[in-house]
């Protein structure tokens, strides 16, 4: 017992201690969490600006203007001008969309008779012309049926399917924290294991009266605290930062600590591979770039082309992320918790049996 | 049982090569024993196969009396073994590394005492990774000793050291001898091997070409004295064997070594060589022959080439 204490510490100084395990592991993960969590927040009610340029004199026009101006529907706003002013704006991103009123228009809803309206959008901002089009369509539709007197008969209400209302950083949070797990693995687990098996400190450590599974689960058992105590500062940031707390505490923990398994005998498989310190990183790369961008840990899986999906199903921090997404915030299940864990599970065993397999003493 | 380590026909191969080719040897309690030999002689297998980090693939290996005793927990708890600047943990200081291996054995010496013995005290708050040569060196002598062994292994224990450090060390050594310690020793001084050695054994492809004390192999090999020399190339060697009272004549890059029963009427000879052929050498010393002499003798090598 005396000497696993003393091998565990001595573990624990040599990963403390050194700089860059310190930073890939413990504390970059949770500010990339926190940068990209602020970075790529949006304000939460998106805003459509629609310029308007009323060529007409009469009162239809003002009506119209004076309508949409008071236009119930939030996220709306409005600025009027000459066509020219309104052009520019929006060839410089300032408008979404550009409606232009006729200068016949009173005269022609007097008659009876149709006018055109043209619509102005810019085509190169897909996402934004899409909603200023048809936002565009139903103002004019709605603006035909209080011009002409019609009843209206019915009324649309909105209601959002959506209880709580999700950030950014509820995302990038939990995705980040399987991405500290992952690099617990790389640089926590398969860096430092080369490193001491090319110091020959195994060697020399069997050469004492204790068992070489004695250094072994000293070894490991450091490590599955490191996992816990990146999941710490997550939540302590989380919590600190954002007020993101555990939805679900004993999924979470378990969660964290299958995770911590899996990486943890990634890195030693990964460590069992290389011949020497520059392959195993070579190797550890080829495993942690892909792992990192196909997982929807940092960006979302769903927007990927059809080509990774495979892939994306087939890696076990898909799945990380997922429950972890799930336990922590509570985002609606994209895979079934049961399934993750169970996939989680399968590569947890798949991992430990291959690292023993692989595992040189020296 | 006054047998420390017994090696009876170890054999071991790495493929076609034969590391180790049939080698025998007894080093007994209390007895300082040394493994001499160049480069690639054999020596690390052997040391490899004594302390069970290599299965050999014959032979007969009895540490402390058991039969691949190094492979037992409770044979190990009795070795001190000091690796060549291997096997430390970078970030740990001094300190913590030797307590460290203070806590991997049942019973151990105090810490600032182990450290004090090889002149670490100073450098005991030192990151392992900040240490110099020597003391990493020292460190893992420190590490042998940690739990008061019975039995020392030490790969070549002094070099990288300065003198006084080196020195330091032999006085270590000694003081371990007087103690009743057994140690198996390989260095690449031949000063270090004749000052503490009670036995040593010259090794060289594989094979233990001699084994005795210091003293007798020197006067075993060489019964005369040795007029050293440094010449030139265009120097005619081979008149040499014909001067007077020459037994030997050892040559190694530019270094002459005549062994003579007569060092006057060599002396007289080689002058008279040198003013007929209008050569000339530099850095003549005349002294007794030494374990230098014999292994140069042995194995046509110098062991620092």
């Amino acid at each position: 017992m005396k000497a696993i204490l003393g091998l565990y510490l001595a573990q624990a100084r040599e990963f403390l201690r050194n700089r860059s395990t310190l930073l890939f592991v413990l504390l970059l993960p949770a500010a990339f969490g926190v940068f990209f969590g602020l970075a790529f927040s949006r304000s939460d009610d998106f805003q459509l600006r629609i310029g308007i340029v009323n060529e007409d004199s009469g009162p239809a026009g003002k009506e119209f203007v004076r309508g949409l101006q008071a236009h119930p529907s939030g996220g709306l706003v409005v600025s009027t001008g000459t066509r020219d002013e309104m052009v520019e704006s929006l060839t410089q991103g300032g408008l979404h969309a550009v409606i232009v009123l006729p200068e016949n228009l009173t005269a022609g809803v007097g008659r009876g008779e149709t006018s055109t309206v043209d619509v102005l959008y810019d085509p190169a901002s897909s996402i934004s012309a899409g909603i200023a089009l048809g936002t565009a369509r139903t103002l004019l539709e709605e603006a035909n049926l209080s011009l002409s007197r019609a009843p209206r008969l019915l009324e649309m209400r909105e209601a959002s399917v959506l209880v709580r209302h999700f950030r950014s950083v509820d995302f990038y949070l939990p995705g980040m924290l399987g991405v500290a797990l992952l690099w617990l693995g790389i640089f926590g687990t398969a860096q430092p294991v080369v490193m001491q098996r090319q110091a020959q400190i195994l060697r020399r450590l069997s050469l004492t009266s204790i068992r070489r599974t004695t250094i072994l689960t000293a070894e490991v058992s450091w490590r599955v605290s490191v996992g816990v105590m990146q999941a710490g500062i997550f939540l302590l940031v989380g919590y600190l930062g954002f007020g993101v707390g555990v939805q679900n505490g004993p999924a979470f923990a378990a969660t964290v600590l299958l995770g911590t398994i899996v990486f943890v005998g990634l890195g030693y498989v990964l460590a069992g591979l290389g011949r020497s310190f520059e392959s195993t990183m070579a190797i550890s790369q080829m495993v942690n770039f892909p792992m990192m961008m196909l997982s929807g840990s940092i960006f979302p899986a769903e927007s990927l082309p059809q080509f990774f999906q495979p892939i994306v199903r087939v890696l076990p921090l898909t799945y990380l992320s997922e429950l972890l997404r799930q336990t922590m915030v509570g985002l609606p299940a994209g895979i079934p918790a049961a399934t993750a864990f169970a996939v989680l599970g399968g590569w947890a065993i798949v991992l430990l049996v291959l690292a023993a397999k692989l595992w040189r003493w020296e | 049982m006054n047998v420390a380590i017994e090696v009876t026909d170890l054999h071991k191969s790495y493929g076609t090569l034969a590391a180790v080719d049939g080698v025998s040897f007894t080093v007994g309690r209390g007895e300082v024993f040394g493994l001499l030999g160049p480069n690639g002689a054999g020596k690390t297998t052997t040391v490899e196969c004594l302390l069970n980090l290599r299965t050999p693939d014959r032979g007969d290996v009895r540490i402390l009396g058991v039969e691949r005793g190094a492979g037992r927990a409770d044979i190990r708890a009795r070795l001190g073994v000091a690796l060549q600047t291997t096997g430390l943990l970078p970030e740990l200081t001094v300190r913590e590394q030797v307590s460290l291996f203070a806590g991997l054995f049942p019973r151990a010496l105090k810490v600032e005492e182990v450290l004090e013995s090889v002149g670490l005290l100073e450098a005991a708050k030192k990151p392992t990774k900040t240490l110099s040569g020597g003391q990493k060196q020292r460190l893992a002598v420190a590490l042998a000793l940690i739990n008061d062994p019975d039995l020392f292994f030490l790969d070549e224990p002094t070099t990288g050291l300065d003198p006084q450090a080196r020195h330091r060390l032999w006085e270590v050594i000694l003081s371990l001898r007087a103690r009743g310690k057994s140690i198996f020793l390989t260095t690449h001084y031949m000063e270090e091997a004749e000052h503490l050695c009670d036995r040593v054994a010259v090794m060289d492809h594989g094979q233990m070409i001699e084994q005795d004390s210091p003293g007798a192999l020197v006067r075993k090999y060489f019964r005369e004295t040795a007029v050293e020399f440094v010449a030139g190339s265009e120097f005619p060697r081979d008149l040499l064997p014909s001067l007077a009272g020459v037994t030997q004549v050892l040559c190694e890059n530019g270094r002459v070594n005549l062994f003579t029963t007569d060092v006057p009427r060599t002396m007289t000879g080689l002058f008279e060589l040198v003013s007929t052929e209008s050569m000339t050498f530099q850095d003549m010393t005349v002294r007794q022959a030494t374990l230098e002499d014999v292994f140069l003798k042995l194995t046509g090598r110098r062991i620092r080439s």
